[in-house]
């Protein structure tokens, strides 16, 4: 075979993986749109725990790699604003949106260590809210209420037991080697 | 679960603002939403509020609109009594209030009445890479069929014996695994399935892929954009100065 033929044969299979990997980021995404529907407890102040809706993502990081999976957050996010808009501020929707999700993406820097990976991707996603809760407060709230302890109390409520549940199912999950399908 | 799919189904609804260019609806909401972050006393919070609930009322949303609002709802209460029991005026802690009522309805306009293909169209108009607009747009599609397999599995082993009612917290998470997994699974080979046939339409082969509709600004879309400007325009002045 020709060099260029070995060439083009290259490139064909890059472009074969990129679809693949495109395709895998479309359905994990599909799938925590719908994890994200299944609330299993609503705080009375809104945040709200489900079961384990950031579980795709973090998979999906875990075997392509953070950069696959903060883009794919990054959509992720984007779907959620599109389904249920919450938005009061032009940084605001960039924070809870987009970033917050994308902070997911951060698991896939661990892959010999995944729960500190999962620790790691909601402490980046706890920041994220952290900071769009201050500047609810700050636009909101009178100045009398101190911003940084009601939005760490706030979203730190529900993000916790986000974790825990993340944890718990993702460390399952893996004993289970779901990460080696169809590989 | 039932309902959940139904609510990703977008309904087509009919009315003038629906058949607006999206770009149009999304300056309009924009221009809302800065109003509505404008406002600071009782007449403009008025006139931002009845602008918003106008503009859901012609575009026949304000049944979804209201289902959608009711978590802002919450929000506004709660700034409502902080503000009130921290000693603000009844008044003051009200125009906070429905102030934030007006700004977050005034966003969830252009999301209520934009359907993903529309929504496809704006972000590439933005010029947003190709593959996560793809992305995105394939992604809400793919919810439905998902979620009809969820469904599928969730009965196939509740007839297997799988209680997922039943138990607490803990109980119920170890249960959910034996559907979590199948799920996952049926996702990958979906994700194959798909991969195969964006390969057979030669995904990725055209650098710059042409799109059957194009946004074009018919005459009626550029007198709506000009004269909402004009409007906003006028209503911020108002704000700013007299009101």
């Amino acid at each position: 075979m020709s060099a260029q033929g070995a060439n083009r044969q290259a490139s064909k299979a890059t472009s074969q993986s990129h679809v693949k990997i495109l395709a895998e980021m479309v359905m994990m995404i599909a799938l925590a749109t719908i994890l994200y529907f299944t609330r299993i407890y609503t705080f009375p102040q809104g945040g709200s725990v489900t079961l384990g809706s950031m579980i795709p993502l973090m998979l999906l990081s875990l075997r392509r790699g953070a950069k696959i999976g903060i883009s794919a957050g990054v959509i992720y996010g984007l779907i959620i604003l599109y389904l249920e808009p919450f938005v009061y501020n032009p940084f605001q929707v960039l924070l809870d949106y987009p970033l917050a999700f994308g902070a997911l993406g951060l698991t896939g820097l661990f892959r010999r260590l995944p729960i500190i990976g999962v620790a790691i991707a909601m402490l980046g996603r706890f920041v994220c809210h952290f900071l769009s809760g201050i500047i609810f407060f700050a636009s909101f709230a009178p100045p009398e209420m101190s911003p940084i302890v009601y939005s760490a109390l706030y979203n730190g409520s529900y993000l916790g037991v986000e974790f825990v549940i993340s944890a718990i199912i993702i460390y399952a999950l893996l004993r289970r080697g779901v990460l080696n399908i169809f590989r | 679960m039932q309902w959940i799919a139904q609510g990703f189904i977008f309904r087509r609804v009919s009315s003038p603002f629906h058949r607006l260019d999206p770009r149009v609806k999304l300056l309009i909401s924009i221009e809302l939403f800065a109003l509505a972050l404008l406002v600071s006393s009782p007449v403009q919070v008025v006139i931002a509020v009845a602008g918003v609930f106008t503009l859901a009322g012609v575009a026949k949303i304000l049944r979804r609109m209201s289902r959608s609002l009711t978590y802002t709802l919450i929000f506004a209460v709660m700034i409502f009594v902080i503000n009130l029991v921290v000693g603000y005026p009844l008044i003051e802690s009200i125009v906070i209030a429905t102030r934030f009522i007006a700004i977050v309805g005034a966003t969830s306009v252009f999301f209520l009445t934009t359907p993903p293909d529309e929504l496809e169209l704006v972000m590439r108009w933005f010029r947003i890479p190709r593959d996560i607009v793809f992305a995105f747009v394939t992604a809400v599609r793919f919810v439905p069929v998902l979620m009809l397999d969820a469904l599928q599995i969730m009965d196939a082993q509740k007839s297997r014996g799988l209680e997922l009612q039943k138990g607490n917290i803990i109980s119920r998470l170890r249960r959910f695994i034996p559907i979590l997994i199948p799920l996952v699974v049926d996702a990958v080979i979906r994700s194959g399935e798909l991969a195969e046939a964006m390969e057979s339409r030669a995904y990725g082969a055209v650098k710059k892929p042409t799109s059957l509709y194009i946004l074009s600004m018919r005459s009626a879309d550029t007198v709506v954009a000009a004269s909402s400007v004009l409007l906003t325009g006028l209503a911020a002045y108002l704000f700013l100065t007299l009101l």
